[in-house]
């Protein structure tokens, strides 16, 4: 049961771990993490990520996450329980990568739904409807089997993560 | 004003882009330009000043806010240059074939992307519309400012 929805990795604004590159290159994608570490300058062991509730989080997720320190210290799981939802820590943080397109659909569901559904209904949201691998967001192709588009998600904000990706360097 | 006119700042959304601090043609942009434009070289005076008025110290940041609105350059959303991040709106709007998002049968959908309160507005003004008209409910609207926190208003006096 706790293989089916690992509450560790259900983060706290709403985003899903597993459909992470940082994690996906943590867990079964060496190259993945440091083509990753390249980018972004940073070592690779910096990256390594067992998701936001694990005991060892990527640097961004450590240092720039506001969301994560401030619902413990609320003591709440996730930000839509919080009476200060949707505040603009979180705005702000959502309006900046298109992977984050869906969080306040995330936490709507979250809530309604508890988290363990919402869990199940990513995997098929993240995952490639041929060869049933989880992408992230951005990947356009399956990371796997090479279908396009990898994975639901993906299908729903082409557009956004293609022009997202585009300006990277 | 007439439909057709109401449509050129008018956003399918039901957010007026004449309101919005980015828009080109807004009034935001016409006044901040004008208040620069009377300003002059007012970097000299606000540099004296602020030897007995330690509030002119803050002109320099203050000029800068003002190059930025008086530069606002934003087509609006019906041209294609919405800057709400991920706006489901602008590009669904066309696909439907309608002028604003009550007009379509699937409204309210979810395909917004508007963050909770957003969400909430864009209700609010769209079910406004749908029940006073789009003309009227933008003549009722467009003297509010278009930025208010809005989040413990009524439904009703979310529009703008």
């Amino acid at each position: 049961m706790s293989e089916e929805f690992d509450k560790k990795l259900a983060a706290v604004c709403g985003l899903f771990c597993p459909a992470c590159s940082i994690f996906i290159g943590t867990k079964e994608d060496r190259a993945r993490l440091n083509v990753i570490a390249q980018r972004v300058q940073r070592p690779v062991e910096e990256l390594r990520c067992n998701g936001c509730r694990s005991e060892q989080l990527c640097y961004y997720c450590e240092s720039n996450c506001k969301m994560a320190k401030c619902a413990v210290a609320k003591g709440l799981d996730f930000c839509g329980a919080c009476p200060e939802y949707p505040c603009k820590d979180l705005k702000a943080f959502q309006a900046e990568m298109p992977h984050r397109i869906e969080l306040w659909k995330s936490q709507e569901r979250i809530r309604e739904t508890g988290y363990e559904k919402w869990y199940t209904e990513m995997i098929e949201h993240y995952s490639c409807p041929t060869c049933r691998t989880l992408n992230s967001a951005y990947d356009i192709a399956c990371r796997k089997c090479g279908a396009t588009p990898s994975c639901p998600y993906v299908r729903l904000h082409q557009d956004e993560i293609i022009q997202h990706l585009s300006k990277r360097k | 004003m007439r439909y057709e006119d109401v449509l050129k700042t008018l956003a399918p959304c039901g957010l007026n882009c004449g309101k919005c601090q980015a828009y080109s043609e807004g009034d935001i942009r016409k006044h901040a330009s004008e208040l620069k434009r009377l300003l002059g070289s007012f970097d000299l005076y606000a540099e004296r000043f602020s030897g007995f008025l330690p509030v002119f110290k803050n002109y320099p940041g203050f000029k800068e806010l003002l190059n930025q609105f008086s530069g606002a350059n934003c087509k609006g959303c019906r041209q294609g240059d919405c800057k709400y991040p991920n706006c489901g709106v602008a590009t669904c709007y066309k696909q439907k074939g309608v002028d604003f998002c009550f007009q379509c049968g699937e409204f309210p959908c979810d395909r917004t992307n508007f963050d909770p309160d957003l969400s909430k507005r864009w209700l609010a003004m769209n079910r406004r519309m749908k029940e006073a008209g789009v003309e009227a409910y933008f003549e009722e609207t467009k003297d509010q400012p278009r930025y208010r926190d809005v989040t413990d208003l009524p439904a009703r006096d979310r529009c703008h």
